[in-house]
């Protein structure tokens, strides 16, 4: 393994990219690369595909709102991070629809991805799924039903932060929306999961849910509630353009018994004036409305560390993955959010920080937990090119 | 975690055992949603505990989430020590209970027992204490008294399930054993008809029997699937019935026919069409007898039908009907044979015959050796 799996590239050019590819090669002749790029660049997808075309180098990716390089939010540029010998990866578009389809599409993945598990060493199964899939927790729940310990789960959601449809994942060859991509990394020790977010004392309950949609708060239409809240709190009128921008501050929150709430942050109102969410809302669920939640970053930045600590020892000088919630960075704002960024760096000692924003986070808040989707979380893993 | 927050955590365990209605998803969805609110990896639900009150118990693994190889004793039974399957619910903290478990060792060193009222108990297990601001020992017990009761219900409404499976089944049996009676009266019935007609002209006796046989291979070859190649084949068996029509003295008669008694013999496969039509067949055999003389350049008869508006099965019945009729001996001629009937086959192919109709044709005979005499 050389110094650093993973480089920033300011501008996207065919050259420089060329240049990284060859050096890498003379190190990892077998390697591959994961490529992370923000939404302002995603036209550079044939570029990079045709280089690493041209250079026989094996290539996955994803599009996402923003990166985060040097602990700062970066719409331009490139993150390129290489697997010294590149992966099982597989990359699944326009997965099918449907509570009835969930199983038989996991089983079709998994029956695929077995061959591919190794034997004894720590595995993880990295997803990067497109944010416009609505039902990743219930295929979270049926990968760990027929996976179980054999690999350990972390993931985010790639796409546009407008949550328009956009192809935001490809390979070497294609570039599709509505799936999932997958990378099987080994050795790799899992990823560490938390947000922070504190459980109000006061339950609101989200009376009428269906799916990613919340049709009811407290036996009402949900959005009414939502404007009332608004105005009390912020003295603001909230409607369908400013929807995202002040629901970030009104998420809701999905109770569990272990006291970490699981954060649904609203993202668009429905004709309807239901509530659509990224993830799925269980069916008649009890929600807390986390009203203007006060975010513990020193707490979440400590556990962060701790966790990553606990599952690959010292962390300085090596280099982490990130990825940030996008609606967390809406409601701490940009300059609490990159000092939050800037805190993980120095307290982990990490030489380096590759990243991006996203639009919901997979892990867990333990090394074996149950592996949830998440929003509003911060998802870490040492990247070392494994 | 205040009291709303413990009734919010009973009423989604509640809502979640409410919603299943058999025991298997039922136990795999509780378990699964109790790992999803404790943080527990791993989870096991055990039925049908046989206690005599000795240190060890027999028991079956009935549900297992997160650890395949647990998973994997689904099932199977176990002995397992009473310290970790008996008692009320309890925060374990032996590693020596759970090495006992068929699973990697050292996995788990803490582990929750939950006791189900009298049915059984669930096990969550974990490497270490996962964080928790709720007494799970005692938290999950009134929920778990429900799923008692929904264990019964889902059994109960298993055996039902079952019961309707097995008789569903005989019926099914039944069924298949009347439809079976019912094909076999339908081929003795088509033999028959087949039989009569040909008595009445023994130049042409065999002739629907080989062409049959020949429609057949030729739909192999083309990979139409079993049941509809029975169909073509038993129409292919009576395709000429509408010849009973015929005078027995024009069919056998030898040397050229006279308009008129043309005219007789081409009527054959309208007056076939007006006998069967009535007949419910699961297959086109009305129409397979109609069309069997028409041509794709709407030069055959009785309606001068063209190229896709002549039903697939016609189309094989009438080159097999070529091939057969040129390699048989003929009132008013000779045999000319399979390799003069194959030459003119692909003579007009295209023009007269369906070409892919056609070249199977001539790979059934050139490459699998197919002979009338076989």
């Amino acid at each position: 393994m050389s110094a650093s799996a993973m480089r920033y590239l300011p501008h996207i050019e065919a050259t420089l990219l060329g240049e990284l590819l060859v050096e890498w090669q003379g190190s990892h002749p077998g390697m591959g690369v994961l490529v992370l790029l923000p939404e302002a660049e995603k036209d550079s997808v044939p570029l990079i595909q045709a280089v690493c075309d041209k250079h026989r180098v094996p290539v996955v990716g994803a599009v996402f709102p923003a990166l985060i390089a040097e602990a700062e939010f970066r719409s331009r540029g490139a993150w390129v991070l290489r697997f010294d010998t590149m992966p099982y990866t597989a990359l699944y578009a326009d997965l099918p629809r449907g509570p009835e389809a969930v199983a038989p599409t996991v089983e079709s993945i998994v029956a695929e991805l077995k061959p591919h598990l190794p034997n004894g060493d720590p595995t993880t199964l990295f997803m990067l799924f497109d944010a416009m899939v609505p039902d990743v927790g219930s295929l979270l729940d049926e990968l760990y039903l027929r996976l179980a310990n054999r690999v350990r789960y972390m993931g985010a959601n790639a796409g546009s932060e407008s949550f328009q449809p956009m192809p935001c994942l490809f390979d070497g060859s294609r570039v599709v929306e509505r799936g999932v991509l997958l990378m099987l990394l080994t050795p790799h020790q899992g990823a560490i999961l938390d947000h922070g977010y504190g459980v109000p004392p006061k339950m609101t309950a989200a009376t009428s849910t269906e799916g990613n949609r919340i049709l009811q708060i407290d036996w009402r239409p949900a959005f009414e509630v939502y404007q009332e809240l608004a105005r009390a709190q912020y003295g603001v009128e909230v409607n369908r353009d400013n929807f995202y921008e002040y629901a970030v501050h009104f998420p809701v929150g999905i109770v569990r018994a272990n006291g970490v709430i699981l954060v649904r942050i609203p993202v668009s109102l429905e004709e309807d004036g239901s509530l659509f969410c990224v993830g799925e809302v269980p069916p008649n669920s009890m929600l807390t409305l986390l009203e203007a939640p006060a975010v513990d970053s020193v707490h979440t930045i400590k556990r962060l560390v701790d966790g990553l600590a606990e599952l690959n020892g010292t962390l300085a000088g090596r280099d982490l993955l990130l990825f940030g919630c996008a609606g967390r960075r809406m409601h701490l704002g940009v300059e609490a959010a990159s000092r939050e960024l800037q805190a993980l760096l120095e307290q982990s000692g990490a030489a380096q920080m590759a990243g991006a924003l996203s639009l919901g986070e997979i892990g867990s808040t333990t090394q074996w937990g149950y592996p949830l989707f998440h929003n509003a979380a911060l998802v870490a893993c040492q990247w070392d090119g494994a | 975690m205040n009291r709303e927050h413990i009734i919010s955590v009973l009423y989604d365990l509640t809502m979640v055992i409410g919603g299943e209605v058999s025991l298997k998803p039922l136990l795999t969805r509780t378990l699964q949603r109790l790992l999803y609110h404790t943080s527990f990896p791993t989870g096991l639900a055990f039925l049908d505990m046989k206690d005599d009150g000795g240190a060890t118990l027999s028991v079956r693994v009935d549900a297992a989430v997160g650890d395949f190889e647990l998973a994997e004793s689904i099932g199977k039974p176990l002995t397992l020590p009473a310290g970790l399957v008996r008692g009320g619910p309890e925060l374990l903290e032996d590693p020596a209970l759970f090495a006992t478990l068929p699973c990697s060792r050292n996995a788990y060193r803490v582990g929750v027992r939950l006791p189900i009222d009298h049915c059984g108990v669930i096990l969550l297990l974990a490497p270490q204490q996962p964080h928790t601001e709720l007494p799970l020992t005692q938290v999950f017990q009134p929920v778990l008294a429900n799923l008692a009761k929904a264990i019964l219900l889902c059994r109960r409404n298993d055996a039902y399930t079952a019961g309707l499976v097995a008789e569903r089944d005989v019926v099914k049996e039944e069924l298949a054993d009347s439809m079976a009676r019912l094909q076999r009266a339908l081929l003795g019935t088509i033999q028959a008809i087949a039989t009569t007609v040909e008595k009445r002209d023994p130049y042409t006796a065999g002739h629907q029997q080989r062409t049959a046989r020949l429609v057949s291979a030729i739909a192999r070859k083309l990979a139409w699937q079993e049941e509809r190649i029975e169909g073509l084949r038993l129409g292919a068996m009576i395709h000429d019935i509408g010849k009973i029509y015929v005078p027995a003295e024009i069919l056998s008669r030898p040397g050229v026919l006279t308009n008129a008694e043309f005219r007789i013999i081409k009527a054959h496969p309208q007056v076939g069409y007006d006998i069967v039509k009535d007949v419910e067949f699961p297959w086109p055999v009305a129409n397979m007898i109609l069309q069997h003389h028409e041509r794709l350049d709407g030069s055959g008869y009785p309606q001068g039908l063209t190229a896709d508006t002549i039903c697939p099965e016609a189309r094989i019945l009438a080159v097999a009907d070529v091939i057969e009729a040129m390699s048989s001996h003929r009132p008013y001629r000779p045999a000319i044979g399979m390799n003069a009937g194959l030459k003119e086959i692909e003579a007009q192919k295209g023009r007269l015959f369906e070409p892919d109709v056609v070249e199977a044709c001539v790979r059934v005979v050139t490459e699998d050796g197919f002979s009338f005499d076989a």
